[in-house]
Formats: structure tokens, sequence, C-alpha cells
């Protein structure tokens, strides 16, 4: 008799595609994963159109809960986190669009106030959603990484003002020296990373 | 050939990718790789990695939202036909409310009074009770209707406060004045009862 082993692979570290297909099987750990995996994204897009926080979350409850129910009706699973995005920028328009109507609507306000408060009546441009789909598959890679490159590439990159070597060294526990070759080893392991999804 | 610039390192091309080269090596390098296809390739690619990285302005959500969001997906309870399907969300609807019952002649009502809520999203019956507790109020109240598990989020200025149902449908948390939104959430629907107004 052949045995085979099955190999448990967490959510986590699912692709896309398995997490969708997980989900239409009725996996809840799935559906969490994939709500982790793009939760940064989903909140991101509705912030940038201009939306405040409990705006945003409204979009971001409305995409999550559009997902769920058009869960078996997803054509291209691989491309969830595209349909995801374009739901947000979609919802965030919409919404921002119903708030730019209510402050015109306000006689009270003069031209100029009104010219400072209404949001914008575009959509994000396509170049800017694709360019946070670049940021979000980046910053999904690093989280990934093994310590100490996660800690490393995110103080030497995401932080407004990088802290000097010195400080950065006796964070790690290393000499000044070792920060320039394992910032190359970490970035190298970073891009065989974000090669592996096409990027 | 004199002038010949070996390949840089890849340290060395991160450096230069981050502007930290020292300005006489810079001329060097920049010689070199304007004339080699491969490091104007590895430095094209690590400024778009640094780039996106530098510029990258994403805000997490916050844990509450996540965890909404989580609690959108239900699965199927038929094992033979697993299948997710979204929890209903409605609003229910104001059914009493003690602060705008009449008071007895010579009696004053006060902001500081206990005050008694009960909606109806059809199906359950919220009875929501509010209470000064010192500095804060105390929210109880029960679930009515058939229920199974759930839980209770009041969202408001002060942050989201949470608290379980137990075996009756009870549940209690204790929250700063102001307005929030409370929200139920059961095995297949959520509700909200929107601006329910705590002190003040």
């Amino acid at each position: 008799m052949q045995v085979i082993a099955s190999t448990f692979i967490p959510p986590s570290q699912r692709t896309d595609e398995a997490l969708v297909i997980a989900c239409r099987r009725g996996e809840a750990a799935a559906w969490e994963a994939l709500v982790a995996r793009y939760q940064r994204l989903i909140y991101s897009i509705p912030r940038r159109a201009g939306l405040g926080e409990e705006l945003a979350a409204d979009v971001f409850q409305h995409v999550f809960a559009t997902l769920v129910e058009h869960i078996h009706r997803i054509e291209q699973p691989e491309r969830i986190g595209a349909w995801l995005a374009t739901t947000a920028r979609r919802e965030a328009w919409r919404i921002s669009r119903g708030q730019r109507a209510a402050i015109s609507s306000q006689a009270s306000l003069d031209d100029e106030e009104q010219q400072n408060t209404i949001p914008d009546d575009l959509p994000l441009p396509d170049e800017v959603l694709l360019r946070m789909e670049e940021q979000h598959d980046v910053h999904t890679a690093v989280t990934a990484l093994a310590e100490p490159c996660r800690t490393l590439v995110t103080l030497l990159f995401y932080q407004p003002e990088p802290p000097p070597y010195e400080r950065i060294a006796a964070m790690l526990g290393t000499t000044v020296g070792s920060i320039g070759p394992t910032r190359a080893r970490c970035l190298q392991k970073l891009r065989r990373s974000l090669a592996k999804i096409g990027f | 050939m004199t002038g010949t610039f070996r390949h840089p390192s890849f340290d060395q091309l991160v450096d230069f990718a981050e502007g930290r080269i020292a300005t006489e090596r810079r001329a060097a390098l920049q010689a070199h790789i304007s004339i080699c296809a491969r490091c104007t390739t590895e430095i094209t690619q690590l400024e778009r990695l640094i780039g996106l990285m530098r510029t990258d302005d994403g805000e997490d959500a916050p844990s509450h939202v996540v965890a909404r969001a989580v609690r959108l997906f239900r699965p199927s309870p038929d094992a033979s036909r697993p299948v997710a399907t979204l929890r209903r969300r409605v609003v229910a609807a104001l059914q009493f409310d003690s602060a705008q019952q009449p008071l007895a002649m010579g009696v004053r009502g006060t902001s500081a009074d206990s005050r008694q809520l009960m909606f109806s999203d059809g199906e359950h019956v919220f009875d929501v009770r509010i209470t000064p507790t010192g500095a804060d109020w105390t929210v109880a109240g029960q679930v009515l209707g058939p229920i199974e598990t759930g839980r209770v989020e009041l969202r408001g200025p002060a942050g989201v406060f949470e608290a379980g149902l137990n075996d009756i449908g009870e549940f209690v948390v204790s929250v700063p004045p102001g307005t929030y939104v409370l929200l139920v959430t059961l095995p297949d629907v959520e509700v909200e009862i929107p601006s329910l107004k705590i002190g003040g």
C-alpha cells in the first residue's frame, strides 16, 4: 500500500489562489489569512483617496463583504489582490463623491472654503493604484524575511530618517562594519523572494 | 585598457543607489554603469525597489477593523456542502427609550439617570440599559431571540469596547461618555445600532 504523505501548509504561507479555493470550501482560517494578507493595502487605498479613518473602515468592510458574496465567482483567484484593490478604489471614490455632494450642498460655505474642503472628485489614478499594489508586494515580502533582515530592511528603508549605522548595529547586536554587507545580503534575499511572485 | 573599472560589488551598487558613495568614487562608478548593461539593470532594479520602500506610506488597518472583516465569513454548518456565506447586516430600529417617556409631575429627569432602550431587527430584541458608574457608563443588556453565540462592540471616539454574550445573551461593557455605534455580531447576522448617545 502506498502511503502518500501530505504536507500541511499553514494558510499564511499559501498562495492567493490556494487561499481563495480554501475559502470556497468554507475554511475560516484561509479567510482570516486572506484578510491579514491584504488588510494594509485595502485600508491604505481609501486613506490615500483622502477618506478619514471611519470611512476607510467602512470601505474596508465593504470590500471584504463583497468578496465573501462573490468568492465563488472570482474568475482569476491568483489575481485576487488586484480585484480587492480595484474594489477598494471604486468604493472609496463612491464614498468621496457622496461626501463632495454633501459638502457642496451646504450653502453657508463660501467658494474658497468649499474649494479647500471638497474631496477630489476623481478616483485614484491607475498608476497610483499600481504603485500601491507594488508597495504592498514589497512590504509583504519584507515582513516575511527572517531576522535580522526584516528589522534591518525596515530600519534602513521604511523610516523617514534612517538611524545611523552605529545605532542600528547596537539594536541588532552587531558591528557597524557588518551593516553594509548584511544589508546587501538582505536585499538579495528580498529580491529573490519578489522574483518568485514575478515582481 | 586604462580606465577600466571592474564590476562593482552588489554592496557598492546598493551604496550607489542609496547615495552613500563618496563623491570622488561616484563619478568613476557612474562612468562604468553608463557603459555596462548588467550594472545599469542592477542599479535600475535597486533604485526601483528602494524607491518603493522609501515612499511607502501605507497604514495597517486598526485591529478591530480587521477583526470585523474576519467575522464576515461564516462557514456553512452543513459539512457535506461547505460554503462561505455572508453574515447579513441590518440596522435595528428603536422600539422604546425611557428618556422619551413622560415623567410624573414634579419629577425632573437628568442626564445622570439610568436609561433603558429597546431595539429590534425583526428577529431579535436588544434590551440595553445605560447606567452611570463614576466617570464612566455601564452599558449592560441582553439579546432576546434565537441566538447561539455572539459579541457586542461599542465603537466611539474613545475607541472600541467589546464583550461576549453569555449563555443567556447578556453582555456588559464599561465606556466613557460619548456617542457610539453598537454592533451585535450573531452567527448569521450583524446588527447595528447607530448613534447610541451615552452620558453627556
